[in-house]
Parts: structure tokens; sequence; C-alpha cells
């Protein structure tokens, strides 16, 4: 999720509000082909497609026009996109949550060292966000597409004069960032359930990672995740306990879990009030 | 082609038609649903100020509408239920009295939007988007977890705060009093911007690099003109919880914030009725549109993203055309 | 050094192995242009930029009328008395001419934080402003929006910002870029006019406004002063001629 909204935010300078829509779009992809099919790795794919699909034609139809505009009018217009694609898929879905299922040989848990018993979902859906991590990384240092991505990133007036077609390297940009969302949002739609607005708690947090690591850097993107990842672990669990050493244990806890569910909107407005570009930020 | 101040004459008119209607035709629904446009749209005009005129994206005015909202809601609960709010150092009872409860939300928001603006102004453009809305986040996460007064459920006041000498549980009374509220924060935002504090913030918003080398404190400007928008956002809260009676985390969601920054859009950035208009607008579409189809929100954002991309000075901007101070 | 207003001492600064500015020294009398010429790139705009404070230098010392500025920021020494004007005209697009002024007037006149007093009753400022818009030929254009303007209106615009802020020293950076022959002229007048005041630090490729007006000129060369003095001296200077005609020194 994170790192296909870096892609889009950072690569081509667009605040995409509308990227947890995508996460959505896959989930309920992903809910649709699984329940026609009832293969879990079929509708993985669908969600990737699904998504990105939807990408290419918001890209051409709204966002395209986006991109010299400012700030403002990137908010305003993605949020507007929110308000269109979450209604839209209700409209189409019904406001029912819908269920997706793991397969059989990813049910349960492994034991890994040390006798920490982790659930091989879980498990799996690290691997794969490493896999992209690394597919990312790879794509963007590695191949010609990624060098052009690279160059429309400094400057876009230039590579359009060396004779890139922009418009058509952005939009592919663009759905791939939507695809990844896509995935992400079906593979958390089988821990969760998939239903509308499920992507906004996960944008705002994807911004957070993004913004601690620094717009546009993917090195700080990842780097802003583990953080992230971190200190909210350390705010639901640890906080409420080290509480409990100087307070009732009741109020520890409500205290503990109010404050630690802050503590990365803490964490990301220390880290800008110190650096204000982000930890690897350009100014 | 209108002049705005024409079309503004207009407003004046059908904000005092308005509870006439709902008295002759026995709708007091309708005062009602007036009530919290005049609300809504103190909101944005407070936003207006900061956004409209001094290009302060801020994402995170939720945050001074919820904690108005919560001020009001907290004091009364205390006064209701007649506990002890503070008793350190001195014991501070809860209020009911509109008289107190205005100026300590008005107070508590100012404060908040200091704190706030203090440490977001040193970041620009995106950063400062997402300080905000950082910010705004954390009262909300704060607001749901904090089981004292409701958590994710709200809280409830039974009755209205009261002023003295009226009823406020009456919908034209209070009508009234949100209305001379809303005149009194146009006043407000209209001698600001005339003024020559006005001219410093709005010159910021077109060349900051320039104010700041005739010598202008523009750190201090932004402050102050962050505070002043945050307060009279946070006044609106305040009325808002009045109206409804309830509170909830909900008013400090990024939703709001970005509904309240929709109500300046859509009427016309750094218009003065601007955010009315918008706010007017919005509440209309969720009434018509509303009662055809649950999705009206699709068209919301489907007209949303036409006039960000076609039509870019809002509704006011369809009437007069000529603006100074226009994006 | 009581007749230096402003006195400039070993500024440096480098990004990374690239010396910008190389220790450099300059100093301002009262009464006087001192121009500053040199090739492009040779560091004259970023020198301005480290005398008003936007851009920080490494090492060295900024002397304002025998006051140490060299820790203060850009718009606290703005306050005190250093004005400038942009290469590029940096002027607020949406305000008229007359609103720029009286903008730049804010200051001075410690207005800035006046929230409620309605500005046009303001008579003082406007009268102020008006004044100042003859001073630059432009008041037939009081009221046009400044976006409006003309490349050479707008140049006059940028100098009358600086005007109004009445500082100690002037920073001009090509004021006369793209001026036509009257507009120079107005400017060379004006410029006489007002450094009995304050004196000018002047930045100019139009020579022969140049050594119509200053008093002394300094040729700056990748970073470095090469050499300071009248215009005679700066005109018969054999270092100079082969920096403007090319040669490696």
């Amino acid at each position: 999720m994170s790192a296909g909204l870096t892609l889009i935010f950072g690569v081509m300078g667009l605040i995409n509000l509308a990227h947890g829509s995508f996460y959505m779009i896959g989930a309920f992809c992903a809910a649709l082909i699984a329940g026609l099919t009832g293969s879990f790795w079929l509708a993985l794919l669908g969600s990737l497609i699904g998504a990105a699909i939807a990408g290419v034609l918001i890209e051409i139809i709204i966002i395209r026009r986006l991109y010299r505009r400012d700030h403002l009018d990137q908010v305003l217009a993605t949020f507007a996109l929110i308000l269109l694609l979450s209604e839209g898929v209700r409209w189409i879905f019904g406001a029912f949550p819908l269920y997706l299922n793991i397969p059989n040989i990813l049910n349960g848990s492994i034991p890994l060292v040390f006798e920490i018993i982790y659930s091989k979902y879980r498990l799996f859906i690290i691997l794969i966000g490493l896999l992209i991590a690394i597919g990312l990384y790879l794509l963007i240092t590695k191949t010609r597409l990624g060098i052009r991505i690279r160059a429309g990133q400094n400057d876009r007036q230039m590579i359009s004069a060396l004779g890139v077609d922009i418009s058509k390297l952005y939009t592919i940009v663009f759905a791939i960032g939507a695809g990844l969302a896509g995935l992400a949002g079906a593979m958390i739609g089988a821990i969760q359930s998939v239903e509308v607005g499920m992507g906004e708690p996960i944008l705002i947090l994807a911004f957070v990672v993004i913004v601690i690591g620094g717009i546009g850097s993917i090195k700080g993107a990842f780097i802003g995740s583990i953080l992230v990842g971190v200190t909210d672990t350390i705010g639901r669990v640890f906080l409420p306990n080290l509480l409990k050493v100087f307070m009732e244990p009741a109020n520890a806890t409500s205290m503990g879990s109010s404050i630690g569910s802050m503590l990365i909107y803490i964490l990301m407005a220390l880290i800008l009030i110190m650096k204000p570009s982000g930890l690897f930020g350009k100014n | 082609m209108i002049s705005e101040q024409f079309f503004n004459k207009w407003i004046w008119f059908l904000l005092l038609i308005t509870p006439i209607c709902g008295l002759i035709f026995d709708e007091p629904y309708y005062i009602t649903l007036a009530t919290k446009v005049i609300i809504l749209g103190i909101a944005g005009i407070g936003l207006n100020l900061a956004l409209g005129y001094c290009g302060l994206i801020s994402f995170g005015h939720a945050a001074f509408f919820g904690i108005g909202g919560y001020v009001t809601a907290i004091m009364s609960y205390h006064a209701i239920n007649n506990e002890i709010l503070f008793s350190w150092p001195f014991d501070i009872f809860g209020s009911s009295d509109m008289l107190i409860i205005w100026p300590l939300a008005i107070l508590i928001s100012a404060f908040l939007s200091l704190i706030i603006g203090l440490l977001s102004l040193r970041t620009s453009g995106v950063y400062f988007i997402m300080i905000t809305l950082a910010f705004a986040q954390m009262l909300y996460f704060f607001s749901i977890s904090w089981p004292n007064y409701g958590g994710e459920d709200g809280l409830s006041i039974y009755m209205r705060n009261s002023l003295p000498m009226l009823n406020t549980m009456n919908p034209l009374t209070f009508y009234l009093i949100c209305l001379s509220w809303l005149s009194t924060s146009i006043y407000v935002s209209y001698k600001l911007i005339n003024s020559p504090f006005g001219m410093a913030f709005q010159a910021i918003k077109q060349n900051e690099e320039r104010v700041k080398s005739v010598g202008i404190e523009t750190f201090k400007v932004k402050l102050l003109i962050f505070v002043i928008s945050g307060a009279i956002t946070g006044l609106a809260g305040s009325l808002y919880t009045d109206l409804n009676r309830f509170v909830s985390p909900s008013v400090l969601d990024w939703q709001t914030s970005g509904e309240i920054m929709v109500f300046v859009i859509l009427g016309g950035i750094a218009r003065l009725y601007g955010p009315l208009i918008g706010a007017a607008f919005f509440i209309i579409l969720e009434q018509t549109l509303g009662a055809y189809t649950e999705n009206w929100q699709f068209w919301l954002g489907l007209i949303l993203i036409l006039e960000i991309l076609y039509a870019r000075t809002g509704i006011m901007g369809l009437f007069d055309k000529k603006k100074k101070y226009e994006k | 050094m009581k007749n230096k207003i402003l006195n400039i001492k070993n500024l440096s600064k480098s990004y990374g192995a690239f010396k910008v500015t190389d220790e450099i020294a300059i100093d301002l009398n009262f009464n006087e242009i001192h121009a500053l010429i040199g090739p492009n790139g040779a560091g004259k705009s970023t020198l301005i930029k480290q005398i008003v404070g936007s851009v920080k230098h490494d090492i060295g010392s900024i002397i304002l009328d025998q006051e140490d500025i060299t820790d203060l920021t850009d718009i606290e020494r703005a306050k005190i008395g250093i004005s400038r004007t942009f290469q590029v005209s940096s002027i607020i697009p949406k305000f008229t001419a007359l609103e720029n002024i009286i903008l730049s007037l804010l200051n001075k006149s410690n207005n800035t934080f006046q929230l409620f007093k309605s500005l046009k009753e303001n008579r003082e400022l406007h009268s102020k402003a008006k004044k100042i818009l003859i001073d630059i030929d432009l008041d037939s254009k009081t009221d046009e929006i400044a976006s409006e303007l003309s490349h050479g209106d707008r140049r006059k615009l940028e100098v009358g910002l600086a005007l109004a802020m009445e500082p100690k020293v002037f920073l001009f950076d090509e004021p006369m870029a793209g001026l036509d022959e009257n507009g120079t002229k107005m400017m060379i007048d004006l410029f006489k006019k007002i450094k009995v005041n304050s004196p000018i630090l002047l930045i100019e490729h139009d020579m022969e406004a140049v050594f119509a007006l200053a008093d002394r000129v300094s040729v700056i060369v990748y970073g470095k002063i090469v050499a300071t003095g009248t215009v005679k001296e700066i005109k018969s200077n054999d270092l100079v001629r082969d920096v403007y005609l090319g040669y490696e020194i």
C-alpha cells in the first residue's frame, strides 16, 4: 500500500487521497472473483488487475488534469474521488461487508524461533510485502522504465522533450500504484471484512509513513513503515503495561490505549518538527 | 453579471426569510436545517481565513471544530451531573450557560490552534497539509479511546445550553443566536481582510518570499491568522454540539476537515460569503438528493470534481467573475 | 570606519567544493553607489542573498551602520534597514501597484498587526505610497493589477517596493534589465537622488548605466572580487579587460 502510494506521491508529485479507494476496489474485485471461481489465487490476481484498470481509467479521465495544479486542488479532487468511488462501490455491491476466505495452505500458525507462534497468513503478507519492495526497487533502479520514471521525477519537460511519452508513462506508474494498493486491499480483506471505507484508516497510515520517510523516497517509505509499525505496537501493547506501574490498572488500560493510538501521529509531528521535510526528504 | 455585493444582499434576505417560511408552514425542521447551514458556514468562514486568504492549506480544522464541540459537551455534562470538572488548583464546575461556554470554546480552540500552528507552520506545502491532518487524527483517536466522555459512542447532553432570558430550545431562538454569530464572524473577517494585517496575510498567499523581504514577520502573521481561524471554527463546533445536543468523535474525523474544506471550495475560495453558500449547497444536496438515493455523496463527489477541473471559482464565481484576489 | 554604512568582510560560502563566494570584502560609503559587475554565474546574486540573509554564509561578518548583523535572520535584517530588489521581478501579483507599495510601508509604519483598522481610511499610508509611485513614474498606473503591468513597469514597481522601506542601504539586482531608454534614464536620475539618504549596492549588466552612476565599481569573478576602484580605474584595469574579453585569468 505504502509502496504504491510512494510511487504516485513521490514520483508524480501528486497527492492522492483516493489511493485508499483502489485498496477498496482491489478487495471488492477479489471478493467478487473468489465468489465466482472459489480460487483465492485468482482473486489476488484479479484484485491487482482490477485496481490497475480502475487506476488507468481514473488517471486518464481525471488525474491527468491535476498534475500541474496546486496541492489544494489535488487534495480536494481526490477527496471528491473518494466520495465518488466509495458510493459507487456501495451502489454496486451494497452496504454489507463481504468476506474472503484464506486458502487452506495458509491457514493455521507455524512456530518461529524462540517458540513464537505466528499465523501463516500474516507471514505470507509480510513475505509478499518484502517481495514487492524489492521488486519496486529493482524496477526503479534497474529497468528502462525505472530510469524514465526517475528522469520524469527530476524534470518533466526535459524527458518529454527527449521523446518519451510522459503522459503514457504516468498512466503506467499510476496503474502500478493502484494495482499494488488493490493487491494489498485483497490480502487484508481476507483477514478483515471487505467493506466500503476500509481503505481510509490505512490511507492515513500510509500518508504518515510517507511523510515520515520523506516524500518521494522509497528508502524513506520503507524505514517509515518499520518505524510506524514498531511505534504502533509499542503504543498498543507496552504503553498500557508501562502505565500500570504508575496508576490503577483500569485507568492505565484506558489511558494507555488512548495515548497508544495517538502515538504514531505524535511520532510524525515530532519528526516533522525536527526535520520539516521528513527523514530522507529533499528540501 | 451580478456583483458580489448584490449577491450578498440576497443571501441576507434568504437568511431572514427562511425561518419565517419555516414558521408559516409550521416546519421547524427547516429552521433546524438552516441553523445547521449557518453553523457549518461559520466553520467554513473560519477555515477560509487561513486557507482562502492566507493560503494555509489546513487539513486539520476538524480538530478545532471538534474541540469546540467537546468543550461545550463536557462543560454541560458536568453541569447537568453536578460534578466537579477539575479539583485542581481550585474547584471548577461545569456550566450550561452559553455566555461561559462560548468564550471558553473560543479560548481553548484558539489555544489549540496556537500550539498546532507553532509546530506546523515550520513546515510548508504537502508537509503542512499532512501535519495538520496528523494533529486532528491524534485528537480523533484520543476521543475514541478516552472512555470518560463516551469514547466512540459520543456524549449526549439532554438540554441545550442556556442563555439568560431566552429559551434556546426554541428552534427559532437558536437560529437567531447562530445568525448573530454568523454576522459577527463575517464582520470580523471583513474587518480583518481590509486591515493592514489583512493585506499582509493575503500577500503571503501570493508571494511569501517578497513579504519577508519587506521586513514583515511572516511566521507571526501566519500564526495569528491561523489562531483566529481556529477560534472561529471552534466556536462553530460549540454551536454544532448545542444544535445536535450530542457530540461524537466523528466531528474530529478527517472527513470533517475535508467537508469544511469542501464548503470553502464549493462556495468560492477567498470570498466572504463563499463558505456559507458552500455549506448551504452541501445541505441542500444532502436533503434533496438524499431523499432519492442513499448514494448522494456520489453526486457530490462528481460535482466537486467537475468544479475543480472546470469552474475553479466556486458557486459565487459563476455570478461574479471579477474578483481581485481570486485564485 | 565611521563613514562606512555597510561593511562586509571575508564572506565565504561554498556548496561542497564549489565556492560561490570566496572571501569577499566589500563596503559601502555614505552617499555612494557601489556597482558590482562580473560575468554571469560569478556569484553576484548569491552575494546579495547572503547580505540580506536568505542564504546563510559559512564564515565572514556583515556590519550595518556599526551594528553586527551577521547572526540576524533575513526578516530582522530587512526590518533594521536592508532592502533589496529581485533579479526576476518579485511582486505581489494580484495586488494593485498602490497596494504593493503600501505592503512595503507596513513595517516602517508599524501597521502590520493592526487587525481591525480599515486600511482604506489610512490616509497617511496612501499619500506616502502615492508619492513613491510618482517617484518611480508609475502614478498613472496606481490601481492597475501588478501582474498585468508591462515588464518595465514591474521593474519600476520592484524598485518602488524597496524605496518604500526607507532602508539604510539598497541592494539592487539588475534593476534596469529589460527597461527601455526612458526607463533607464528615469532609474539613473532616481538612483542619483536616493543615494543621498541610502547608499546603493548595484548589480547591473548595462555598462553605460553603471559608468554613469557608480562612484566605485567592484569586479567579481568566480566568487572573488578581483578589482575595486573608480569607473576610470576599472576601465583601464587590464585584468578587468581580460575578464570581459573572455581570457582566462
